[in-house]
């Protein structure tokens, strides 16, 4: 069973006890709700990583040097 | 009493033990303090994953409303940035950074992730509260040089802090991670 230390400061005292099952579920649903916003996260900067290259082609396409392209940002 | 201009260790540094932790916290934190700074070291028992993330929660909140800016350096990549705005009614963390694994493939095992996180005037009842932290979740590698993450923001809730818990994502902290909750009074 998993555990959670707690120190408490008024006092100093340090107590280990097994997590609640609310504390069990919480922790699921933190896990669930971390995947999700890593999914989104990682989506999102490679969605703007296909449109640098996008328009990094395209103005590769327009005559404009790798350095030119580069200058840009 | 505390003394002004100082730095003072609030209750007693928290070791883990063999069994490992899945939560630490620190509880009736008291406000005589200006800020407050937390020291981390921990590790998580993953061996498939290069890094583990963990979270902050303050005041055993279950839900979460504020802004977060992260600006990490990656072992896959040469970095990125990501500005956002979290709002949960169920999702407890303020935010989450990197925690070192056991993985092997990542040059790792022996080696703990280190945490800063700066929370100033967490004692005021009217204002929203903003932290900063620094991670860094190093290889030990020239070649492979692990996750190291910037992080600042704001938590839209004005309730005093008097509890602060880390806790791993879904896995225990292993044995000899350890936290450390210390005071500063500025004036």
């Amino acid at each position: 069973m998993a555990t959670k230390i707690i120190v408490d400061c008024s006092t100093g005292i340090t107590t280990e006890v097994e997590l609640t099952a609310e504390e069990v579920a919480q922790r699921e649903v933190d896990a669930a709700a971390y995947a999700i916003q890593q999914a989104e996260r990682e989506a999102a900067e490679a969605a703007k990583a296909d449109a640098k290259l996008s328009a990094q082609a395209k103005l590769a396409a327009l005559g404009l040097s790798g350095e030119e392209i580069a200058a840009l940002g | 009493m505390a003394t002004a201009n100082t730095f003072t260790q609030i209750g007693s540094t928290v070791t883990v033990g063999s069994g490992g932790a899945a939560t630490i916290s620190f509880s009736s934190i008291p406000a005589t303090y200006t800020d407050l700074k937390i020291l981390l070291s921990l590790k998580s028992p993953v061996t498939t994953a290069a890094y583990e993330v963990f979270g902050i929660n303050f005041n055993n909140s279950t839900s979460y409303q504020g802004r977060v800016l992260y600006y990490w350096f990656g072992t896959a990549s040469t970095g990125s940035e990501t500005t956002f705005t979290k709002s949960s009614t169920t999702y407890a963390r303020v935010f989450d950074t990197g925690i070192n694994t056991l993985s092997t493939t990542y040059l790792n095992p022996n080696i703990y992730s280190s945490t800063e996180i700066y929370i100033p005037n967490y004692a005021g009842g009217t204002n929203y509260k903003v932290y900063g932290a620094v991670n860094a979740s190093e290889n030990n590698s020239a070649s492979d040089g692990g996750f190291l993450e910037l992080a600042a923001g704001l938590s839209s809730n004005a309730t005093a802090i008097t509890t602060i818990t880390v806790a791993g994502r879904d896995n225990d902290f292993m044995q000899y991670s350890t936290a450390s909750l210390y005071g500063i009074l500025k004036y």
